[in-house]
């Protein structure tokens, strides 16, 4: 650069020089109030610099040499396409001489030159930056709570609490995380809907949600709120907040030090928004479905210089921006405000949606599976992990496979009388609620999922739990109990559920119970949940690998009145009373962890974790199965993500007739053996 | 919830000894119609608690004229049955819940299910069989870290995607 030149051209300017640049800045200032930009009549350290642009071909490097020469410069902001560029020095000092010396100043880029033109200016505005939208329904609102509402927010989270909602309050690797109305589970990336927590949403946020519905934020008060605090270095990887969990809207209020939130499309866009304290970030449609958000974990974000500025979208490759400084992150503590969400997800982003199919769901499967419960905590807990929240989670595509009833559940349903109270209990998707159409029937499970879909078909059912039936007693005269059992850890509790089913029965009532069954040969007939060897030859998988519980009973009607089935029923019974005082789980019990069952193999134990590998639900479940096999190269997480297990006790040879005997009151009316399930018909006295 | 619904169910919390009928507190009632079978109606009628339907019906405002003491010879009575069939199959319980007589514990209904699940310290277990707390735990609680952050990894910003909740 001729800087040399110039800096002693300038020196040496006559009067009239000089008067003729006044001139020409004035000039300029008029066409930069067009830009919205207004100069200042007295020094300040920033400084506009009329065709030191990049619209005027001068690179930041040209003029950042020139600049530099007048003191330590702080930032030199440029736009693109403008014709003019800010430069903020260090001192008001060096602006001063810039102003005095560079005015007038040739600046040779390539074969032109360009004359500089320097005014002070108040304040860089960012207006001059070329901004990036926010993503589609989203929206920043600065300083939503006061710093009074700050505090006191701050203060209802009580971090030191270790109390009875231990698993609501967990120190993640990357953050501190606290939940409250509902917890949500890291591991089904979901919240139980059934159980709420104990605590609910903390008084002081009531004000702030208030003042959100009255802005309009929200429609609906939500009703679950998840607290992360984060030390500087600390972040949150880049997610979709799962759909089928909450509802639309998700309201994100931030504490403490400011941090930049990332927010990426799937088509590779990436939009950085810088998120002051006591801001309020509102998700809504397309950044809540279908743009994934998270924070970089890192010390310092580059964020720009200049204050106020609204909404704060910058471009992710910051460095290319001018005005930008270094932001030091302290104690950031955010509060997320959701709806839990009753119903599957409609959105329109079906391919980040996990209720329409899309694989979000992760894996719930055990690098080291559970061990066999030793207490009935151990056995609440492991059932609720391993049976509840898995038909919670796989509810459509579980109830997409279980459509033909059983020809002998249905034989026993059609033997009642008309008019005669039936309770299903475990009802599942309802398929056997209208079977008999002349019954009053009830149908209620555990999951919630599921009972649902059995009032989407006009069923009546309720949520419960078998162990506890909300049911009078004596006020059924018939209760079914299909393949609901075995899902019972251990033989105390499943005693139990056979004592909460004859409670329900009327004197004279019957009850009909089928369990899985250990023997999936029986009488040298093979079940139809075996793999079939002459039918599948090279060891691919069959139909499907989700058959258990007998599911692949043939539509048509078998064995409908009892053939086999009759003298069947005699033998075993026979055979029962030879095993009473046997412990059949016993050897797990000693033996500690659960195996995981190959499907559609024999089974190797009685008490094992039996994977569900969950389609897509769109039906396109076999052809992706076939492509996995063409591709022979499938992404293993994919794969993974799908695969839930369920805890399943499979019951031997006269072991569900044992049980039943341990209740007072009843009988063993029959007993049979039906692909691959133990069933037994009680009759209360 | 249908009112025949409501009729069968009971309060089970733990310890209470007088759990039935249940009260309801509705906040969205529909009426659905029903195709009427008079048969039906008259078979299911000996297995309901009278009084405590007539209670429901009066309290959702769907009395229907029925009276306190259940008639004798109802089944040929076919105006009554038309009266018990919209009481009993017709009017719903959308959104609302039932409230234990006894504990004044509550179970929200929503769109037309009760939930009747008891949390873990009301369980039929808790107190008969030791510790129903969180105090011991199952081998499993280090995966939920695990599957968060792969061991070893620090984020893995292209898989981890869509797949870890705020």
């Amino acid at each position: 650069m001729e800087l040399g030149d110039g800096n002693v051209n300038s020196v040496k300017m006559s009067k009239e020089q000089r008067k003729l640049i006044r001139k020409q800045i004035k000039a300029c200032n008029i066409v930069l109030k067009h830009d919205g930009i207004s100069t200042a009549s007295h020094a300040t350290k920033h400084l506009v610099v009329a065709n030191g642009g990049l619209g005027n071909g001068v690179s930041r490097e040209q003029l950042r040499e020139a600049m530099e020469e007048m003191g330590e410069l702080e930032t030199v902001t440029m736009s693109p396409h403008k014709p003019y560029a800010f430069v903020t020095y260090r001192s008001e000092q060096s602006a001063q001489k810039a102003h005095g010396l560079l005015n007038g100043h040739v600046l040779r880029c390539g074969d032109n030159g360009v004359t500089l033109y320097l005014s002070f200016v108040d304040s860089v505005p960012c207006e001059a930056e070329e901004r990036v939208s926010l993503p589609e329904g989203l929206s920043l609102v600065e300083d939503f709570v006061s710093l009074e509402e700050e505090a006191a927010l701050l203060a209802a989270v009580d971090w030191s609490s270790t109390s009875d909602d231990v698993t609501a309050q967990k120190a993640l690797k990357h953050r501190r995380v606290k939940h409250y109305g509902y917890e949500f589970r890291y591991d089904t990336n979901n919240v139980d809907k059934d159980k709420p927590l104990s605590v609910g949403l903390p008084d002081e946020c009531a004000p702030i949600l208030k003042h959100c519905l009255k802005d309009g934020h929200i429609g609906t008060m939500p009703d679950q709120l998840t607290v992360n605090q984060y030390q500087p270095g600390q972040g949150i990887p880049p997610h979709v907040d799962t759909h089928s969990a909450f509802e639309d809207t998700i309201l994100s209020l931030s504490l403490g030090s400011k941090t930049v939130m990332e927010f990426r499309h799937p088509d590779g866009r990436v939009v950085a928004v810088l998120l002051p304290g006591r801001s309020l970030l509102v998700m809504k449609g397309e950044s809540r479905y279908l743009w994934s958000h998270g924070i970089t974990p890192r010390k310092f974000d580059m964020v720009p210089a200049c204050d106020p500025q609204p909404p704060s979208a910058i471009t992710p490759d910051l460095g290319h921006l001018g005005n930008l400084t270094l932001s030091k992150r302290a104690t950031r503590t955010s509060f997320t405000f959701r709806r839990i969400r009753r119903s599957p997800c409609q959105c329109a982003f079906p391919s980040t949606c996990d209720s329409q199919g899309a694989l979000s769901a992760p894996a719930p499967s055990p690098p080291s599976p559970p061990s066999l419960p030793r207490s009935h905590g151990d056995a609440a807990r492991l059932e609720e992990e391993y049976v509840h929240r898995v038909y919670d989670a796989i509810a459509p595509h579980f109830s997409s496979t279980r459509h033909s009833p059983w020809p002998r559940v249905c034989h026993f349903l059609s033997s009642l009388e008309p008019g005669d109270v039936l309770a299903d209990v475990g009802c599942g998707n309802g398929k056997y609620l209208g079977v008999n159409p002349e019954l009053v029937v009830l149908g209620c499970d555990r999951s919630s999922a599921l009972v649902h879909i059995c009032t989407e078909r006009g069923f009546q059912a309720f949520v419960s739990d078998a162990l506890s039936v909300p049911m009078r007693t004596a006020s059924c005269d018939a209760c079914i109990s299909i393949a609901v059992i075995h899902h019972f850890s251990t033989q105390e509790r499943r005693l139990a559920a056979v004592r909460e089913l004859v409670r329900l029965l009327k004197p004279g009532g019957r009850a009909l119970i089928y369990v899985w069954a250990l023997e999936q040969e029986y009488n040298k007939q093979r079940s139809k949940y075996l793999k079939d060897p002459s039918k599948e030859p090279s060891g691919s998988p069959g139909p499907t690998e989700n058959q258990s519980e007998g599911s692949t009973l043939p539509q048509k009607t078998v064995n409908s009145h009892g053939d086999s089935g009759v003298t069947d029923d005699g033998k075993h019974y026979g055979e029962v009373s030879g095993l009473t005082g046997q412990r059949p789980d016993e050897d797990q019990v000693h033996s500690g962890k659960l195996s995981v069952h190959t499907n559609r193999t024999a089974f190797n134990s009685q008490d094992l974790l039996v994977p569900w590998h969950l389609k897509d639900g769109k039906g396109k479940a076999e052809k992706g199965r076939k492509g996995e096999r063409e591709a022979g190269n499938f992404d293993k997480s994919v794969a993974a993500a799908a695969v839930f297990h369920r805890y399943y006790h499979v019951f031997q040879q006269g072991e569900i007739e044992k049980v039943c005997c341990q209740v007072a009151g009843v009988k063993v009316q029959t007993s049979y053996h039906d692909q691959g399930n133990w069933c037994v018909i009680l009759v209360k006295d | 919830m249908k009112l025949l619904t409501h009729n069968m169910l009971t309060s089970h919390v733990k310890g209470v000894t007088k759990g039935y009928p249940l009260l309801i507190k509705a906040t969205e009632v529909k009426v659905n119609e029903v195709e009427f079978n008079s048969q039906f109606v008259s078979r299911m009628i000996p297995k309901l608690e009278w009084s405590a339907l007539v209670q429901a019906a009066e309290g959702l405002g769907h009395l229907e004229d029925l009276p306190a003491e259940l008639v004798s010879d109802y089944e040929n009575n076919e105006e009554f049955l038309k009266k018990v069939h919209k009481v009993l199959l017709e009017v719903e319980v959308v959104e609302g819940s039932l409230q234990c007589p006894e504990s004044g514990r509550e179970f929200p209904i929503s769109r037309g299910v009760p939930n009747m699940l008891l949390n873990e310290d009301e369980d039929v277990f808790s107190g008969a069989f030791g510790p129903g707390g969180s105090s011991s735990r199952l081998t499993v609680s280090p995966r939920r870290l695990v599957s968060l952050h792969p061991a070893g990894s620090v984020w893995r910003w292209g898989r981890s995607r869509n797949k870890v909740e705020n």
